[in-house]
């Protein structure tokens, strides 16, 4: 049976970047994926804690407007004193929905998303250099704020759609090895 | 046993650097590789007594889907909590749909909140469910739990 291979813009942007990667060694680049709805003013998603990760990528989709609302086939009444923040980060001690920590989180993206229309982003994380201490958790953390300082709820049909791509290197295994080990290796 | 595959695999240079260079020719096999995938999960510890509301003080056990490893194998297990809470009794163990063990279990006093080594070379376990088991006091805590997953890719 053929896999299933969805052809858009996201799609074809993942197609490019692996065959960037598989020009090199045997990279797998591994989609971790989180989602964030309607609102309680953002939230935490968790990546992962303990390994060693490369973060590649970041994909980031709204299909709807985060605070405008539908008027027929238009939206109308967006909010301008919305502001819509992603980061990725390793917060010392993970906070639950509420203002950001500016003391012990480190910091990978941080990236302000239109609250008044459609968006589709793609960030490269490659090459900043930043390296992901396996020791904290990493987090997807979603923030919205009224510039009054106010959070506030989003649009009920909103979802932020957010795939973070880590580049995983794979070992070379000769062929009688590749036998799935047991259970006591 | 497993071959242990360093979990430290940081590229030597910016990804795609090679972009434009000649690529290699294609080998008309295919190739074999092992890669170490995380799987991980975040669970709310205020859910531990599952239906039950939570009495302070009591220890409740609940069973939290991890995954079906399928074709791969676990490696390792970490995990860390939100908040430094203590607990009268605190441990974790990976099992099966049944109940079953598939790993020793690990106890501790401080819920820890820094990534930690749970467990070790758990190996292959088919493709059942995993669970991991949580015998604790419901609080107000989240439980950060990653699976090193080893996977053969073929290429």
């Amino acid at each position: 049976m053929r896999g299933f291979v969805p052809s858009d813009y996201l799609s074809d942007l993942i197609k490019e970047r692996r065959k960037q990667l598989k020009l090199s060694d045997p990279w797998v680049l591994l989609p971790i994926p989180c989602v964030f709805g309607v609102g309680e003013g953002g939230g935490d998603r968790f990546l992962s804690i303990g390994m060693e990760l490369y973060l590649d990528s970041v994909l980031i989709h709204i299909d709807v407007p985060l605070t405008a609302v539908e008027s027929g086939e238009r939206w109308r009444d967006a909010d301008s004193k919305i502001s819509v923040n992603l980061r990725i980060v390793q917060p010392l001690t993970p906070l639950g929905v509420g203002p950001f920590s500016a003391i012990g989180e480190s910091i990978v993206i941080n990236q302000s998303l239109p609250s008044d229309e459609p968006d589709i982003r793609f960030l490269d994380v490659r090459g900043t250099g930043f390296v992901i201490d396996p020791l904290r958790p990493l987090l997807c953390r979603l923030r919205v704020y009224h510039l009054g300082g106010l959070l506030i709820s989003l649009n009920p049909k909103a979802r932020i759609c957010v795939t973070s791509l880590f580049a995983v290197r794979g070992k070379e295994v000769a062929k009688d090895e590749g036998k799935r080990p047991g259970p006591n290796g | 046993m497993v071959d242990f595959i360093p979990r430290v695999i940081a590229p030597m240079q910016p990804l795609g650097a090679e972009v434009g260079s000649p690529a290699q020719p294609e080998s008309p096999w295919r190739r074999l590789y092992r890669v170490i995938v995380p799987v991980s999960r975040a669970i709310d510890l205020e859910t531990v007594s599952g239906e039950v509301v939570p009495v302070p003080g009591t220890i409740y056990q609940y069973d939290y889907f991890l995954m079906h490893p399928s074709d791969g194998a676990i490696q390792r297990v970490w995990f860390a909590a939100s908040t430094p809470a203590e607990q009268s009794e605190f441990s974790v163990q990976l099992v099966n749909r049944d109940g079953e063990e598939l790993s020793e279990g690990r106890s501790f006093t401080e819920l820890p909140t820094a990534a930690t080594s749970l467990f070790e070379q758990v190996g292959a376990i088919g493709s059942e469910a995993v669970f991991f088991r949580v015998n604790a006091e419901a609080q107000v805590a989240i439980l950060y739990v990653t699976v090193e997953l080893l996977l053969n890719e073929a290429r």
